[in-house]
């Protein structure tokens, strides 16, 4: 267990590494540094100016040389000062994160609610009219954009039923559950909530559809195993068979496609986060990238892939944990 | 029979297939009185396996059509609710599969798999209880370090311990009827022998009668009092195991035995010509007809009833045999 982490964080590094590296060397190839883009918005700037300006941001130095000195940076912590901000780029991820977070997180437990359910029940009811209209329903959510989907959501449920907020976050929903309890006002949450209702199911639509296809189709699977058999010829109960015996096996599978789409979610989720207006990391990352701010996009990108290999490490011991034969795998 | 334990009367199994219904199982007539032993023996594709499932009433989940009366401790069981039928399976008739491998469950734990028999079975057993006798039902299958094992998972035992787990599944309600389908094929041949001692040491400790299913007529006739040898989906020859291994009358009897490699003899395995028949295009003559040397004009017409010979009539168990051939011959 302790070699398997040791490993896969000795693994992490190198991917981080990579990671900096190609960043570090796309950005130099868009044409115009944040020199150019400074000087646009300031007609006073003269060359000297800007080539000074240039000296100071270390944009000068031979690219090798740039990269090295910011993976040292990194290491102790230090991911550059965002040239538009004038803060560093590390407290600025810091302080977008909970709120792509949070979002993923509801994300993830509305697609898996949804998913797992009706992942059961098509591959109980195989090819009948329920199966069918599940195939439907997947083959929407794949082909749907999810920009598209959260326009028609704020169209419906804010500008005609004015039910639900179009955008905004108006602080965690998670942590506003303890003072809720505590003064038994379920609006404290509610409050917090319903900012994320609509983002949240734009995002789980499409893992809706694909994780209820790969629950059925490993539910299928499973179903037709000789355990099953002979859970069966055991006498046990149907709901027993279909929740102990069968399900635990079928999700194993799901499972390592839940964490890669939990690391998509967790690297910001751009096109959602500019419909809704969330203040999240992929919002901040469109906006790092219009105004050219390198520190800011190499930090995003490099705590991006930072959290997806610690998603997929999460995750191998997760599978370890239910499925009993990876300790010899 | 007095009280036969289990009575099946013209059983027959259909599949639905492309071409229409396949009889895997046709009009077969058994009895079997508390604690014998039947062996079933025949080749894959006799109808061996879907017998034994359709006495678990395990043909439902592939829309089989089930004919024929099956008849178990006095009641008629031949058309039970699945509610029904669960409360007789695994508590009153158990099954042992093929491929322990694969019969328990990859992600739960071996004390788990055999507890939750008595839970779902006994729901007013106290949990002190149903771990006492978890862990009784491991020793008694002969597992070293049962209290240690029964956290253990599948596939930290070897191939010869899940199987001795998949009894313990299977006997630990003290079930009246046992159905071992094929439980040795499996295994190891040094490990199959151990495990063949262990099942018929608890079939008799308990009194247990057991259907065993097997194409090997060795294993049959080391464990059973009776046997029925199968041909696509009929039962061909049924008799006292001693009786039908020393005298067999069917042909195709005759060949499986003549098929066996035998330790010791210097004389070569002897095949039956031909294969087994497509069932579909059987049509009403007899199954074994096409590979049969002795096989006279009547054969290709009609089936042959199974029939008791005089010969051994005053036997415990009628010999009985379902050949024109035999049939026709003098009877002495």
């Amino acid at each position: 267990m302790l070699r398997l982490v040791l490993t896969r964080l000795a693994y992490a590094v190198l991917v981080m590494i990579g990671v900096t590296f190609v960043v570090a060397s796309l950005i130099k190839l868009i044409p115009g540094d944040p020199v150019d883009i400074m000087a646009a918005g300031n007609p006073g700037m003269t060359v000297e100016d800007m080539d000074k300006l240039r000296h100071e941001l270390g944009l000068t130095r031979p690219i090798l040389e740039q990269f090295f000195i910011y993976a040292k940076n990194a290491v102790l912590g230090d991911l550059g000062i965002s040239i538009r901000q004038r803060v560093p780029a590390a407290g600025l991820i810091w302080e977008r994160l909970p709120a792509t977070a949070e979002l993923a997180f509801w994300a993830i437990l509305i697609a898996l609610a949804v998913a797992i359910p009706i992942g059961i029940v098509t591959a109980l009811k195989r090819d009948t009219a329920i199966d069918y209209a599940g195939t439907v329903v997947a083959v929407l959510g794949v082909s749907v954009p999810g920009f598209l989907l959260g326009i028609l959501l704020i169209l419906v449920f804010s500008v005609n039923l004015r039910w639900l907020p179009a955008s905004g976050f108006r602080g965690s929903a998670l942590a506003s559950i303890p003072s809720a309890i505590a003064s038994g006002d379920p609006s404290i949450f509610w409050n917090a909530f319903r900012y994320f209702i609509l983002p949240s199911i734009s995002l789980a639509f499409v893992l809706v559809a694909i994780n209820a296809r790969l629950v059925r189709s490993s539910m299928i699977e499973v179903l037709q195993q000789d355990y099953i058999t002979f859970a069966r010829a055991k006498g046990l109960p149907i709901r027993i068979i279909y929740l102990r015996h069968a399900l635990r096996n079928a999700l194993l599978p799901v499972l390592t496609v839940v964490g890669l789409q939990l690391g998509s979610l967790l690297s910001g989720t751009i096109v959602i986060e500019t419909v809704f207006a969330w203040p999240g990391i992929g919002r901040l990352a469109v906006q790092a990238v219009h105004w050219r701010d390198y520190p800011l996009i190499q930090a995003v990108v490099l705590i991006s892939a930072l959290l997806f290999v610690f998603l997929n490490l999460v995750v191998d011991l997760l599978y370890r944990w239910i499925d009993p034969r990876a300790h010899h795998g | 029979m007095a009280n036969p334990l289990l009575t099946v009367s013209n059983l027959s199994v259909e599949y639905p297939t492309r071409h229409g219904w396949l009889r895997a199982v046709n009009d077969v007539s058994l009895e079997l009185a508390p604690g014998m032993a039947l062996g079933v023996v025949g080749e894959s594709g006799s109808g061996k396996s879907t017998l034994g499932q359709a006495l678990m009433g395990l043909t439902g989940a592939s829309q089989a059509r089930v004919g024929g009366r099956i008849t178990f401790d006095g009641q008629d069981i031949t058309g039970l609710t699945n509610k029904a039928w669960r409360r007789i399976r695994g508590d009153r008739i158990a099954m042992v599969f093929q491929d322990p491998t694969s019969t328990l469950n990859p992600v739960l734990r071996i004390g788990d798999q055999i507890a939750e028999v008595f839970q779902w079975h006994r729901p007013d057993m106290p949990q002190t209880e149903v771990r006492r006798r978890t862990l009784g039902m491991l020793e008694r299958v002969g597992i070293r370090e049962a209290e240690r094992r029964l956290r253990s998972y599948p596939h930290e035992l070897s191939g010869g311990m899940r199987q001795r787990v998949v009894i313990a599944c299977a006997l630990a309600l003290e079930p009246a009827l046992l159905i071992a389908d094929e439980p040795t094929t499996a295994l190891d041949v040094t490990v199959q022998a151990q495990i063949l001692d262990l099942m018929r040491d608890l079939i008799i400790e308990r009194g247990t009668a057991m259907i065993l299913i097997s194409h090997d007529l060795d294993v049959i006739g080391d464990t059973c009092d009776a046997v029925a040898v199968m041909y696509a989906g009929r039962v061909v020859e049924f008799g006292a195991t001693d009786d039908v291994l020393a005298a067999p009358q069917h042909p195709y009897t005759k060949g499986l035995l003549a098929s066996r490699p035998r330790f010791g003899h210097n004389q070569a395995v002897a095949p039956i010509a031909g294969t087994v028949p497509d069932l579909r295009s059987i049509g009403t003559a007899c199954a074994f007809q096409p590979r049969c040397a002795q096989a006279v004009d009547l054969c290709g017409r009609e089936g042959p009833p199974l029939q008791g010979f005089v010969a051994t009539d005053s036997a415990k168990v009628p010999h009985r045999v379902a050949c024109h051939v035999v049939h026709q011959e003098p009877r002495s």
